[in-house]
């Protein structure tokens, strides 16, 4: 795009073609006062704040609506331009009760700042200002102030432009002009809290932060949100060491300068009675071989981590090292996932992993940032539902669409609420992922003319060759591409089958690819690439490269692939598994098996929970140790995008931090590495681990920076089975729901009415099949475990398939899958 | 010789002038405790909360003076009003309100920025104690008055006593 360059008060500035007045004056730190325009949002010239003169023009201009021009002359200053400003603060404050000491916006206000700069000093008006409704709920989580409001249409044109959703509107004409949502219906979608860090007055306010506190009484701590992979930043705000409020913390390459509902009210579980504060020894499972004759009751975590650590080297000893185990966890940072790693490899175990599906470290074709999504002019989404998974992503696949010109690709097993952005959306049938996959790179392949070693069926798909062969053009066709898959979507070995996929697409010349492995997790990537793997080391060594393993971590590393997560679970109820130590999961609930886990877990000499909320799981284990999670952690976790950031301590907590607990416990193993703080974990994981050497904390800083791509093996998937004959049964798709009431997001969360009941969508045919109309009771049954569900009838999923949102802990609906991970069929039968 | 007894009768007469001037003149020093000085209406003593002429509490919790505050001495913590029941006048009303007198520098700053009128510092100046915990003030120190409360606050924005 070309260049021009205008005058701004006497300063030379140059800026593309296309950029306002306004954001050009910034640049030459020239301040021009708006309410209305956001640079993300853009151009409205509602408030007519931002006048300016321009030479050659009659009157004055807004410039925020003004596209610079080549050798305009802007001026700011002066008579002609104070006068509107003036005018336009006497005529905005008209009616603007001044209620400033009551108000929540007071100190932080666009109005008060403009008003004290630009403003009159007085009012020449004579009569009662305008009465008007003072504290109105919008949703449960917003309340509105309509005296306030100076309509000045921000929160409407982000709800029309950004979400795309027009929750909000402005409802009537004139006087009565008033921001509301039709029919009074509560303004409630997923990122509807971002129209109060937008409202340029104190009109739009957090009713979870009403009258807490000033916002100058808060300490702000710039930090990351743990609630899903996008991992945006956000700034939290305690007092006296008390949690206040969350506010978006823009930071393009992450989150465009937007968090989702969940975000910025779905953090209460740092004060959740829930909470484990101290390290305690619960009488259940067996106790006979690793009892402890003297617990240290009442001892801080750190005296207890140190009995617990040695009595597992013991039955390393005794039972050989594959009969430990650990479960690490995906929402943890970097350096505890690290930290873990090293410490259960020191016992001589590759028993570690962190999760129930497959997958590996490494792409085949660039790792891209979530900012390459809007420079991509093909997205192609598999199997991912980014509105309830990572919500931030859906928003700027969005703005790609809507703006950038990106064309959206689906390739799903359920209907999205992205699909009416989509271009082109092929659905397959659930539980045929692996075909799908295979069958879009085996046509890729013979539109390139290579040669591949394997083949596919459409016909388990349901896919038409002619979706499938519009679907192969998109691709071919496309200059710039980006792939999204949900590795945790995909039953068996397809992640493995997509990466072939990519392998196949970055052989196609003349097109850029990357892709962006979105699982939901918080850190799933990180934990990954921390190694937190049966076989691989940090940095996607494979176990099975002795020389590199010998030399990064020592002569002793175990070089012997150790068990998945599955396995070792399987091994635990065989009983070859003598001791798990689980850290920040909940297996019982989030891992398919259900019941078996359970068994499993009881079967278990020695279970060791690191977590720091009551689960279900905490409930089996003998030994609980507290862990402080976000907001009281610091270290760094990487997001989707492959991008490092500072998850900084914004509380202190009563009991030590994880990092310095598992620091200890290397301690009394013998390992001779200090830390005296968590940057020094980051410095050694910057040396050990390939694809983090530009990783330092002053590099992280505030805005985070992209790691090195973390090189992969490519282990070839196998041979997709033929599947079992259904016998009347169904194939069951979980699916994810952003606001499921499970441990983060409690019956006391703010988000509670976004609870929904448990239901089953199914396809009209099976319906019919089964004998059930919308709104039935059903029973579902499947792998040993029975649950119930109500049906929608509304062809979210294909003909053979149901699919079932995870909307609580208590619904079980993960304890319908099979353990192995594999496509599981379910029983439906009316209630 | 002469001069000199005349030069000293005379500085002696200057002298005692002063002294039976001052004999008969209303003496400066008080009787106190038994007496109690007055002082000046705009003298900066304790610290009171006002209240508003329903009875409801002036303050309603905005934490200006707490920001103004130099040594930082005021705490506040707001809430929100039950309609039905108000504690104060508009949305929000301060749950806690501490001062401590013993970091206080009696500025009057707190007064100053006080956008409602409820914070005065009155003419109350005695503030000795064996404990020092009595001198964190707390809301119910600082509502309730030695007397009943007759203050006003006049155009000037200073609280002056109603006399009756």
């Amino acid at each position: 795009m070309s260049d021009v360059t205008l005058t701004i008060d006497g300063k030379t500035v140059t800026v593309p073609k296309g950029t306002k007045v306004v954001d050009a004056a910034k640049q030459v730190e020239v301040d021009i006062p708006v309410f209305c325009y956001h640079e993300k949002i853009g151009p409205l010239g509602c408030c007519r704040m931002c006048l300016v003169e321009v030479e050659k023009m009659p009157k004055l201009m807004t410039a925020c609506t003004m596209d610079v021009a080549p050798d305009m002359v802007v001026k700011t200053v002066g008579d002609k331009v104070e006068k509107a400003q003036k005018g336009v603060l006497e005529f905005t404050l008209l009616n603007h009760p001044l209620d400033c000491p009551v108000c929540d916006k007071g100190g932080e206000c666009p109005l008060q700042d403009n008003t004290f700069k630009y403003g009159p000093p007085d009012t020449r008006m004579e009569f009662h200002r305008a009465n008007n409704v003072k504290a109105a709920p919008l949703s449960p989580v917003i309340t509105i102030d309509r005296e306030r409001c100076i309509a000045c249409q921000r929160c409407t044109a982000y709800s029309e432009r950004i979400e795309q959703d027009r929750g909000l509107v402005m409802l009537n004409r004139g006087f009565h002009n008033e921001v509301n949502t039709f029919n009074n219906e509560p303004y409630d979608n997923r990122f509807s809290g971002n129209v109060i860090d937008i409202c340029p007055v104190g009109a739009l306010t957090n009713t979870d932060f009403r009258f807490k506190a000033r916002t100058w009484d808060l300490e702000n701590h710039d930090t990351l949100c743990a609630n899903c992979g996008c991992n945006c930043n956000i700034t939290l705000g305690t007092r006296l060491n008390e949690f206040m409020r969350i506010e978006a913390r823009p930071n393009d390459a992450v989150d465009d300068g937007w968090i989702c509902d969940k975000g910025r009210w779905g953090h209460h579980f740092m004060e959740s009675k829930n909470k484990i504060t101290a390290a305690r020894e619960n009488s259940v499972g067996k106790t006979e071989p690793t009892s402890f004759p003297n617990f240290p009751i009442n001892a801080p975590a750190e005296q207890a981590a140190e009995k617990v650590i040695e009595i597992f080297k013991n039955i390393a000893e005794e039972h050989g090292p594959e009969s430990i185990g650990f479960l690490g966890s995906p929402y943890a940072t970097n350096e505890e996932g690290y930290l873990y790693q090293k410490l259960f490899r020191l016992l001589g175990t590759n028993n570690i992993d962190h999760k129930s599906y497959q997958d590996t470290p490494g792409l085949p074709i660039r790792h891209f940032d979530v900012e390459e999504i809007e420079n991509s002019n093909i997205v192609l989404l598999i199997a991912c539902d980014p509105t309830e998974e990572l919500p931030i992503l859906d928003l700027r696949i969005k703005k790609a669409v809507s703006r950038c010109g990106t064309k959206l690709l689906s390739l799903n097993d359920q209907d999205t609420a992205l699909d009416k952005y989509a271009e082109l959306k092929v659905k397959y049938k659930v539980g045929s992922e692996a075909s799908a996959v295979d069958a879009l790179a085996e046509g890729l392949a013979r539109e390139l003319g290579e040669s591949i070693d394997f083949s596919s069926d459409l016909g388990p798909t349901g896919i038409s060759d002619e979706d499938m062969k519009s679907l192969v053009e998109a691709v071919r066709s496309s200059m710039k591409i980006c792939v999204v898959y949900n590795p945790a979507a995909l039953s068996g070995d397809t992640s493995l089958r997509v990466k072939r996929l990519l392998s196949v697409i970055a052989r196609i010349p003349t097109i850029e690819c990357g892709a962006i492995p979105a699982a939901p997790a918080t850190n799933a990537v990180g934990a990954v690439d921390m190694g937190l793997l049966p076989d691989f080391y940090p940095g996607g060594v494979p176990v099975s490269d002795s020389e590199k393993v010998k030399e990064l971590w020592g002569e002793n590393a175990p070089t012997k692939p150790g068990l998945s997560a599955s396995e070792m679970i399987a091994k635990a109820k065989s009983g070859d598994l003598k001791a798990l130590w689980i850290h920040r999961s909940n297996p019982v609930v989030d891992f398919p098996g259900g019941e078996q886990v359970v068994e499993a877990l009881k079967n278990l000499d020695l279970l060791v929970v690191h977590d720091m909320l009551e689960t279900e799981t905490t409930q089996l284990a003998k030994i609980v140790l507290p862990s402080n999670g976000p907001g009281f952690d610091e270290g760094t976790t990487t997001n989707i995008g492959g991008r490092v950031q500072a998850r900084r301590k914004a509380l202190e907590a009563n009991s030590i931090d994880d990092w310095k607990l598992i620091q200890v416990m290397l301690k009394k193993l013998g390992d001779e590495s200090s830390y005296s703080r968590v940057a020094k974990v980051l410095n050694e994981i910057s040396q050990k681990v390939p694809g983090y050497q530009e990783i330092n904390s002053r590099f992280v800083g505030k805005q985070g920076c992209n790691r090195e791509q973390v090189a992969g093996e490519e282990v070839s998937p196998g041979n997709v089975e033929s599947a079992a004959s259904s016998n009347g049964k169904l194939q069951l798709r979980v699916a994810t729901y952003l606001f499921a009431h499970d441990k983060i997001l409690d019956a006391s969360s703010k988000l509670a009415y976004h609870f929904k009941p448990s239901s089953a969508f199914l396809n009209e045919s099976d319906a019919g099949k089964i004998g059930v109309s919308n709104g039935d009771r059903v029973s579902i049954s499947g792998n040993g475990t029975e649950m119930e569900a109500e049906v929608t009838i509304d062809n979210r999923c294909m003909e053979g398939g149901v699919v079932v949102p995870r909307i609580s802990d208590e619904q079980g609906v993960n304890g319908l899958g099979n353990p192995d991970g594999s496509p599981a069929w379910v029983d439906i039968k009316k209630a | 010789m002469l001069q000199a007894t005349f030069a000293g009768v005379k500085n002696l007469l200057i002298g005692m002038g002063v002294t039976f001037r001052n004999m008969l003149s209303k003496p400066v020093t008080l009787q106190y405790p038994e007496v109690k000085r007055t002082m000046p209406t705009r003298y900066r003593g304790r610290h009171f909360l006002n209240r508003d002429e329903d009875g409801l509490e002036r303050c309603v919790g905005c934490s200006l003076c707490s920001i103004n505050c130099p040594v930082g001495c005021i705490h506040v913590v707001a809430a929100e009003n039950d309609p039905e029941n108000p504690v104060s006048k508009g949305e929000r009303y301060a749950e806690v309100y501490e001062i401590n007198l013993l970091r206080c520098i009696y500025c009057g700053y707190c007064e100053e920025a006080c956008p409602v009128d409820a914070v005065v510092l009155r003419e109350h100046y005695e503030l000795a104690d064996y404990d020092r915990d009595n001198y964190i003030m707390e809301k119910q120190d600082l509502l309730v008055y030695p007397e009943p409360n007759e203050f006003r606050v006049n155009v000037l924005g200073n609280t002056e006593r109603v006399n009756k």
